[in-house]
């Protein structure tokens, strides 16, 4: 993710409102001054001199308090889809004298992007000093794979009695890479073996141990006896030993068939039956295949990767092609490259005519992840590994599931359905609102706020750094929400 | 306990403290103790760990039954703060037992403000000021900390969208409480805010001009201080039962004379007159419909007394005295004030219709509920009155031989003729006198009494028989006594003014302060100022053609000292203090009134003169505007509202365009300041010969430096042949540097041979 600036920023916009509680409460300031008029209660014009006392103090505190706040939001170092990932904040509060409470920092998502999330995250921040700057996190979980673009983050408060709420814009634009979602596959599932031994290396490129000959060198005491080439030995006056080099890496070309625009060929793979049947005989959505064969990608990429193959990424419809290469890194880029991916826009028809499939030689591995229902139609090498994404659940580990951001969304409540729930609430005994989540105690998106002096950066990592104060363990599981 | 817990107990307690406050306005203990404990058995079960709360459809059935009674209620007696505050109270109770979400729990803080203002315009009393004090603190409490609720909710919603996996390894663990520094600012900031409410308040409550606008929007604001009296203005005689012996005060009492002095004390008893009844029935006193009535409506203007038309009547000078009193709890309509016999006029504080009744000074008021004060001028020793020629005795009769008898055998006995039409006029106040004497022996007196037999009449029943009641029937009897033989008299009843306290200086009157006396009219035994002259009779030694109202109290003295006077005690001595304490707050708080303010302000130095004539302006203007005034306030608030929206529409559109010109004229200015500068600059430029003049001499080993002007240094140099192209390539700099004037060619050409010469 992108940041601007490392400074907290001003913001760009304050707006400033009466609640639905604030208006509530003005007309009952005019009820009392109207009453103390007309009835002469001498306790009535105190009660209003308190309310209007009252709307004093709100007014001074929340607007005072709010002029001082400054923003940054820091970029998390990884984001997948359907895994929460944790949005930080620095605020600070540059004002001098006053405190700022209950701030609730609420990220504005684009329109484009607003599906993408359930609902906007939010932190809260219970309280920051003056001239101090505070954290606060919030955990948000981007459900679908791409560029998450957060515009800004709004900042509101309506401490002390919620009759007026003051919230502040802040543009904070950064663009955040969804990876696909992360998928546990079962252990048998790699690549097929390599053509006759060669691994698709000519030889080992770097000492190592095993059994493939690297080089000779002068023997050294202490090296193994049975490394000593003897027969080399002989021929000279010094023993020579054997260097073992490590073997070269696998090459394994990971291709994705995937249709080249989503919006043209959702319309035409429309028919039941195209994909997985459901219990209920309806099909999977092109949009979800698709993003199912991604997903497989990316865990075939991180499984070879991380068992020492050299993996390299093919998407012909899209004319994307990426050499092979060992390592976390060189999976990452390709990770980034499938999280990149925007299937509804039309590719460039130069890079579709490119023909990729010429550049994987017979000595390489290769796997086909196709989003089709049939993975033998999937087009590649004939001795390539064809794995579909309609069977998803045969693919993954004994016990894993497939994350909730690649299944179908539920079906609509029927009327059948409504009436019974709501039959159920109105004459069943419920849980009492939010008392189970109030007794689990369980605190998430709250500020903490720094010993640090006026002006300096806390650790980013590691406990608070307060003094005095001991660091909570991770929280547990909030309880569901009782329904309303 | 965390945050969330604790924000729910603090709710609780606000409104469990609300509850108490409005029970202890209204002191309805048994409503409010039983709405105290339902809510706290339903908190209880709805809060514990797995607690479940009652299903909806007894919550919407409890809800839908109370909406019904509030209707009812309301349709029966009349919209009033004591409904709308029982219905609160209802509402609050059944959400105890209702499950609770977070706009529950606002819920709840608001009603609890609305049943703290329902208690302030129920009561003014000291007990509810002390409850309301804590209610207030907590309310507030929850509202702020609802404020840190609703945060926690908000992130704890979003988090709880998320799945709850371990996210990150460098994640930082948050906290589950509040910390030290920020309980310290949130305290910090809470004490300044209320140090700033409580400031403001103080300067409405003393600045806000008094008496403006009162009863403009009809009768109600106004609260009570202490309990309703149980003030009757009828005697029913002959019915079973015990008199209320309450101790609860219903008015207080200060006695003046009439240049100020404080007047009072423990052993002095004023009688306090709320109705007259002279006309007897069955058993029954009621006041006739004879007594003339004067209505005086106090409700226009600004005007808020009244006279009865009695100054300087009779002969002679009266003293007179001021009492202040204050009722604590009246009526609305109808409600009988008391004044000590006879009136002679009444100030009021606030806006009434006053009725006084000329003949018997009868003084009665319609306007708000609540706290009433006013000031009467009495003379408590009536003038006498001249009485129509040629009627020497009011006609009085009572229709009882036993009683007729028995008061003859009284007279007789002081030796006074009991036959009206030979007794002299002038003996009338002895024979009163002696009918008064005879309950002191032989009579008890009880608040306890039972009922005479059928058909028996209740005053004979009392005299003859059970010689056992309380202060009605000793006043009924003495004048049923007095009537029978001719004595014009009259049953009034209302409160004896008896408990002085040396503290405050005031009369307490208490509920069981209650009473009845009697009047007799009779000729003033008084001493004509002049001797007797030559055939002129005894009675003409007394003020012929005149009469007098004496109060007289058949009640027996030792009876009366009991009950209205018991001897002090441990438990009277701790109320008086706090009948002190609980006085101190009413006459400074709740009875603050403009005279008050104005000394106060004015000891304060601060001119409220101004914000007095814009209230009472404004309030003059709401009253006679009235709903013109608030059709045109409307309209006018209409029209500045279309206003502002069409100048913001204007805005917003023509905003761009303006911006455009705006843009236009800052490029336009530019270009102009840039002109002039790129003339200016391309002028300076044109001097770069001065550069090559000081390398040349630099060369030349005459470098100039930096301290010395060109021109000087030029003229400074020893060689003949560098300082004539030096001075005068040094003067050519100078015209362009600082006479910004243009070279010609030939001077540029004249400048490079002057260069070229140094070279």
């Amino acid at each position: 993710m992108k940041q601007p600036s490392d400074i907290p920023q001003p913001p760009t916009r304050r707006q400033t409102g009466f609640s639905v509680a604030g208006t509530l409460y003005g007309l009952t300031t005019l009820f009392l001054a109207v009453g103390a008029v007309n009835g002469q209660n001498n306790l009535l014009f105190w009660a209003f001199g308190m309310a209007l006392g009252g709307l004093l103090v709100s007014g001074i505190f929340s607007g005072s308090g709010m002029m001082g706040l400054r923003l940054r939001r820091h970029a998390p170092p990884a984001a997948r889809a359907g895994e929460p990932v944790t949005i930080r904040y620095t605020v600070r509060n540059a004002n001098r004298v006053y405190p700022l409470f209950c701030v609730t920092l609420t990220e504005r998502l684009p329109k484009a992007t607003a599906g993408s999330t359930p609902r906007p995250s939010v932190a809260f921040l219970p309280h920051a000093p003056p001239r101090r700057e505070s954290f606060v996190e919030s955990p948000a979980t981007p459900l679908a794979r791409g560029r998450l673009d957060l515009s800004g983050v709004n900042a509101s408060s309506s401490f002390p009695l919620g009759l007026m709420r003051k919230s502040m814009d802040f543009d904070l634009p950064a663009t955040l890479l969804v990876l696909p979602a992360r998928l546990h596959l079962r252990d048998d599932l790699h690549a097929p073996p390599a053509r006759r031994g060669h691994g698709g290396a000519a030889s080992p490129t770097s000492v190592g141990h095993s059994p493939e000959f690297f080089g000779v060198r002068e023997y050294i005491p202490g090296d193994n006896p049975r490394l000593i080439a003897w027969r080399a030995s002989a021929r000279g006056d010094t023993l020579i030993v054997r260097q073992e080099g490590t073997p070269p890496p696998t090459v394994v070309w990971v291709l994705l068939d995937i249709p080249a625009n989503l919006t043209e060929a959702d319309a035409e793979d429309a028919e039941p039956g195209a994909g997985e049947a459901r219990a209920d005989n309806t099909s999977l959505s092109l949009v979800l295949r698709t993003e199912r064969a991604i997903a497989l990608a990316a865990a075939l990429i991180e499984r070879l990767t991380n068992r020492g193959f050299s993996v390299g990424l093919m998407i012909d419809s899209l004319g994307i092609a990426r050499t092979p290469a060992a390592g976390g890194w060189h999976a990452r880029r390709l990770l980034n490259v499938l999280g990149a991916l925007d299937l509804t826009r039309t590719p460039d028809a130069k890079a579709r005519a490119a023909n990729s499939l010429s550049r994987i030689r017979r000595e390489h591995a290769a796997m086909i992840v196709t989003s089709g229902s049939d993975a033998a139609d999937a087009p590649g090498p004939t001795w390539a590994r064809r794995l579909s994404a309609v069977d998803l659940q045969s693919l993954l580990a004994p016990g894993a599931t497939i994350p909730a951001v690649l299944m179908p969304p539920p079906p609509p409540e029927t009327p059948a359905e409504k009436r019974r729930r709501i039959l159920r609430e109105f004459f069943m005994v419920d849980p009492v609102g939010e008392v189970a989540m109030g007794n689990a105690g369980i605190e998430l998106g709250v500020a903490r706020s720094t010993a640090t002096a006026d002006g300096e950066d806390a650790p980013s990592n590691g406990p608070a750094s307060t003094s005095g104060r001991t660091p909570v363990s991770s929280p547990a599981r909030p309880p569901a929400e009782a329904p309303r | 306990m965390n945050d969330d817990i604790r924000f729910r107990w603090l709710v609780f307690t606000a409104a469990m403290l609300a509850i108490f406050t409005y029970a202890v306005a209204d002191e309805s203990w048994i409503f409010g103790g039983l709405a105290l404990a339902l809510a706290v058995i339903g908190w209880n079960v709805t809060e514990r760990r797995g607690g479940r709360a009652v299903p909806r459809a007894l919550i919407a059935t409890a809800i839908v039954l109370a909406i019904l009674w509030a209707i009812a209620s309301g349709l029966r007696e009349g919209l009033n703060v004591a409904h709308f505050c029982q219905f609160t109270i209802a509402v609050l109770v059944i959400k105890c037992y209702d499950r609770r979400t977070s706009a529950d729990l606002g819920q709840f803080v608001m009603l609890c403000l609305f049943l703290s203002i329902g208690a302030l315009l129920t009561s003014n009393s000291l007990w509810m000021a002390l409850a309301l004090i804590p209610t207030l603190l907590y309310s507030v409490a929850a509202a702020v900390a609802y404020q840190f609720h609703l945060g926690r909710i908000a992130a704890r919603r979003s988090a709880a969208s998320s799945p709850p996996q371990p996210v990150l390894p460098t994640r930082t663990p948050t906290p589950t409480l509040p910390t030290a520094p920020c309980i310290r600012g949130l305290s910090r900031t809470l004490a300044l805010g209320w140090l700033l409410v409580v400031a403001v308040s103080l300067a409405v409550f003393i600045l806000f001009p008094r008496n403006v606008g009162a009863d403009s929007f009809g009768r109600w604001g106004n609260a009570a201080v202490g309990m309703q009296t149980g003030f009757n203005d009828e005697v029913q005689l002959g019915e079973p039962g015990l008199i209320s012996t309450s101790s609860a005060p219903v008015l207080d009492l200060t006695v003046r004379s009439t240049d100020g002095r404080i007047l009072g004390a423990p052993e002095e008893t004023y009688y306090l007159r709320g109705a007259v009844l002279d006309s007897y029935r069955n058993g029954r006193w009621t006041a006739s419909d004879s007594s003339r009535q004067r209505i005086h409506d106090l409700s226009a203007g600004l005007d808020f007394g009244f006279t009865t038309g009695r100054a300087g009547a009779g002969r002679g000078q009266n003293t007179l005295i001021e009492l202040d009193v204050m009722i604590r709890n009246a009526r609305t309509e109808g409600y009988h004030l008391f004044t000590v016999w006879r009136p002679r006029s009444i100030e009021f504080e606030s806006r009434a219709v006053i009725r006084y009744g000329d003949d018997n000074g009868i003084v009665t008021r319609d306007g708000q509920s609540g706290r009433v004060r006013y000031t009467v001028v009495c003379e408590p020793v009536e003038a006498a009155v001249a009485i129509p020629e040629g009627r020497l005795r009011t006609p009085v009769s009572h229709d009882s031989p036993p009683i007729a008898a028995l008061a003859g055998e009284i007279l007789r006995g002081a030796g006074l003729d009991p036959d009206p039409a030979t007794r002299p006029i002038e003996d009338d106040a002895a024979a009163a006198a002696a009918i008064e004497r005879y309950f002191d022996t032989g009579f008890e007196y009880t608040l306890d009494i039972s009922s005479p037999s059928d058909n028996r009449d209740p005053i004979e029943w009392f005299l003859l028989e059970e010689k056992r009641g309380h202060c009605e029937y000793y006043a009924s009897a003495m004048v049923a006594l007095c009537r029978t033989v001719g004595i014009n008299s009259r049953v009034v009843t209302g409160f004896v003014a008896t408990e002085f306290n040396d503290a405050t200086r005031h009369y307490v009157v208490r509920e069981s302060n209650a009473h009845a006396w009697v009047e007799v009219e009779v000729v003033p035994p008084r001493p004509v100022d002049r001797p007797a002259a030559v055939g002129e009779s005894p009675a003409d030694l007394f003020h012929p053609g005149t009469s007098q109202w004496q109060t007289r109290d058949p009640t027996p003295s030792g009876e009366f000292r009991r009950i209205h006077r018991p001897e002090p005690t441990l438990a009277s001595q701790v109320r008086n203090i706090f009948e002190a304490v609980n006085y101190a707050w009413i006459t400074s708080i709740v009875a603050f009134d403009d005279t008050t303010r104005t000394n106060l302000v004015s000891a304060m130095r601060i001119d409220t003169t101004a914000l007095d004539h814009w209230v009472e302006d404004a309030g003059r203007r709401v009253r006679h505007g009235g709903s013109s005034l608030v059709a045109r306030a409307l309209t006018n608030a209409l029209v500045a509202a279309a206003s502002v929206l069409f100048l913001g529409l204007a805005l917003t559109l023509g905003m761009p365009a303006l911006k455009g010109i705006w843009r236009s004229l800052l490029a336009r200015l530019a270009r102009v300041r840039g002109g002039a500068r790129s003339a200016r600059a391309n002028q300076l430029a044109g001097a770069s010969f001065y550069t090559r003049l000081l390398h040349a001499l630099a060369r030349k080993g005459h470098a100039k430096p930096a301290w010395q002007p060109p021109l000087a240094h030029a003229r400074e140099l020893c060689s003949e042949t560098l300082a004539p192209p030096a001075c005068r390539v040094a003067e050519a700099f100078y015209r362009v540097r600082f006479g910004h004037a243009e070279l010609s060619p030939a001077d540029h050409a004249a400048i490079k041979a002057d260069l070229a010469a140094l070279d």
